[in-house]
């Protein structure tokens, strides 16, 4: 057990002096992927002052009472046709014409224009709040109930409680953004600890030493895991503070009312997340210990990034659930844990499963480092095994 | 001690190559034993194998009585080992690096120890600068420290004068004498033979991966009538090729 903390507080103390370990794995999540939310925040309130102080364009051709509606403040009436439109010097072109004592108005405008977008919605529902006004007056005309003409009449209302649709929306994206972010956070310190022992030419003196390969492995294991969490956990918090800075700025009243975890959610959130940190790192050390250059070992890495990224996305698909059939999807079941305890909804059996398997599959990607630290191939790439040998000499190999 | 006997190692690439031969020697307690021999000849794989870092296909090796086999993790504790390379982790100080070695020998006091070895080596002035940031000589110095950090009865080094200027090459074969003289067992390859000539007390000579001879100075220059180490090493070699090995 001492060789194993030896090990970790060797490899933490490494790490900690490396500028690179500090730029990718601590400086990227905690202050660089944060910073990005901050910016969207507040290129959407940018985009919201924009839209204020830059009124919709409008070219209208029509009768009177129909301009009183598309015209009417904050729209700017202006002169051409459809290729203003187009070249961008009008928003909308507006055309209304009664037929046969219906008014029917149509509306052109540039989809890739985001004003012009905005223009027709703000139209849109004008038009549509004024038919509705003129059918109820044209009923009340008629002698009848003000309603009468309505086909039908919707009324939409969400029983859903306002502080958790925040956290629903977020489980939604953040699980498998935090599993991307854990993924790409241990990719260089477990490259760094296990071929920067090769490149550096340490490896030998140090496999010579009487600690057990056990001790080597689990030490730098442990040392990956630990610096994993803490950027983890610290991308978590920035995160967290600028969606609830940003979100507070757009809506206008406090984080607290639109946003509430319950205890259970945070525990077993975070037990998750240790869960995962711990079979990321695992798998990463395990990629990179039969590489024999930093440069092959990044190569093998991404290519784990890039399976772990998808069964990753899969827990964002809307239809996913935590069930039989998905609760022995590594990396899937853990991004799936997250979402449904960020919605509020905590399958104990399921999430127990979860976790003892992510374990399993930690302690297997352990096993089978140690079976690759215990090879002479670890050191000495370039033979191979004796059987292959063997086979090549078969197929007349000289 | 350091007991050898008829050790033998293939490689595959894919094709099978003997890169040890039925190896024997033995090198007992304040003897200093040479492992010599040109490139290629074999004497890494050996030391590979005497220290743990490869596993013999055939034969035995015993060190300080425990076979690598079966008990490597006594064997290895017996050992000090310095590789080709110095080794040296380029983040941590001379000072970080022996007590973390000291802790992965299993050393009591680990701390108390890597004070003791800076002030033997002289490293006190540098021992708070990152290894990274030391010369040639400072870092041989703080490779030999390390070594003896858990005070191995056995001494392994693999051409440790290689790529080192006379001065610190200098250092480094006194402290092999000082091991030597302190009753280590002290076992180290080289293909310098004025290093063999000036050190050893039992020189073996091998050559594609047999040992064509092993015996003191006195004993090889009796078989080969030659006075010269590099004489000698040829005659054997030339004889060898004579009788078609």
């Amino acid at each position: 057990m001492s060789a194993v903390l030896a090990v970790t507080a060797k490899e933490l103390r490494e790490m900690i002096r490396d500028g690179n370990t500090l730029l990718y794995t601590l400086l990227f999540p905690v202050v660089f992927y944060p910073f990005i939310i901050w910016g969207v925040f507040q290129l959407a309130l940018l985009e919201e002052g924009l839209a204020e102080a830059q009124p919709p364009r409008v070219v209208y051709e029509g009768p009177p009472d129909v301009a009183d509606v598309v015209l009417a403040p904050p729209v700017e009436a202006v002169q051409g046709d459809e290729l203003a439109v187009r070249r961008g010097q009008a928003d909308a072109v507006v055309v209304a014409a009664t037929v046969g004592g219906a008014v029917h108005v149509d509306i052109a405008h540039q989809s890739t224009l985001a004003r012009s977008v905005r223009t027709v919605d703000t139209l849109s529902e004008r038009l549509d709040a004024s038919r509705g006004e003129r059918t109820r007056q044209l009923a009340v005309e008629a002698g009848l109930e003000e309603d009468a003409l309505d086909a039908w009449t919707l009324e939409e209302e969400d029983v859903a409680p306002k502080e958790r649709a925040l956290a629903h929306g977020l489980s939604l994206v953040l699980p498998a953004m935090t599993l991307m972010v854990a993924t790409i956070a241990a990719m260089y310190p477990a490259v760094d600890v296990v071929v920067g022992e090769k490149e550096r030419g340490t490896v030998e003196t140090t496999l010579v030493a009487a600690a057990p390969r056990m001790a080597l492995v689990t030490g730098k294991l442990v040392a990956v895991v630990a610096v994993v969490l803490v950027a983890l956990l610290g991308n978590l918090l920035a995160t967290g503070l600028c969606i609830a800075q940003g979100l507070t700025m757009v809506r206008g009243e406090a984080f607290g009312s639109f946003f509430v975890l319950t205890q259970g959610a945070v525990a077993v959130g975070l037990v998750t997340l240790t869960m995962t940190v711990l079979l990321v790192a695992s798998v990463m050390v395990l990629v990179a210990l039969p590489a024999k250059s930093f440069k092959e070992a990044q190569n093998l890495a991404t290519a784990a990034v890039f399976v772990i990224g998808l069964l990753a996305m899969a827990s964002s698909l809307p239809l996913s659930r935590l069930d039989a059939s998905t609760a022995f999807v590594p990396v899937m079941n853990l991004g799936l844990v997250l979402r449904e305890a960020l919605d509020g909804r905590i399958h104990a059996g399921w999430t127990a499963a979860v976790l003892l398997e992510s374990a399993a599959l930690s302690g297997a990607a352990l096993w089978a480092g140690l079976r690759i630290a215990q090879s002479e191939a670890y050191l000495f790439r370039g033979q191979v095994p004796r059987w292959l040998g063997w086979i090549a000499r078969l197929g007349g190999a000289t | 001690m350091i007991e050898v006997d008829r050790l033998v190692k293939r490689f595959y690439t894919p094709q099978e190559v003997v890169a040890v031969d039925r190896v024997s020697f033995r090198c007992e307690p304040g003897q200093v034993f040479g492992l010599l021999g040109p490139n290629g000849a074999g004497k890494t794989t050996t030391l590979r194998m005497l220290v743990t870092l490869l596993t013999p296909d055939e034969g035995s090796v015993r060190l300080a009585g425990h076979d690598v086999t079966t008990d490597p993790a006594r064997a290895r504790a017996a050992v000090g080992y310095l590789a080709t390379t110095t080794g040296l982790y380029g983040r941590l100080t001379p000072r970080e690096l022996l007590r973390y070695f000291g802790r992965l020998q299993g050393v009591e006091a680990p701390d108390e120890r890597a004070e003791a070895l800076l002030e033997r080596f002289d490293i006190g002035s540098f021992a708070d600068r990152p290894c990274e940031r030391l010369s040639t000589g400072m870092k041989q110095k703080v490779s030999i420290a390390r070594a003896l950090v858990h005070e191995p009865p056995i001494l392994i080094l693999d051409e440790p004068t290689n790529g080192l200027d006379v001065l610190v090459a200098q250092t480094l074969l006194a402290f092999i004498e000082e091991a030597r003289d302190e009753g280590r067992c002290v076992l180290f390859s080289t293909h310098i033979m004025s290093e063999a000539e000036r050190l050893c007390d039992r020189i073996a000579i091998l050559h594609a991966g047999r040992i064509l001879a092993n015996g003191t100075l006195e004993e090889l220059r009796e078989q080969t009538s030659e006075h010269y180490l590099e004489r000698i090493f040829v005659r054997f070699v030339e004889q060898s090729q004579a009788d078609g090995r």
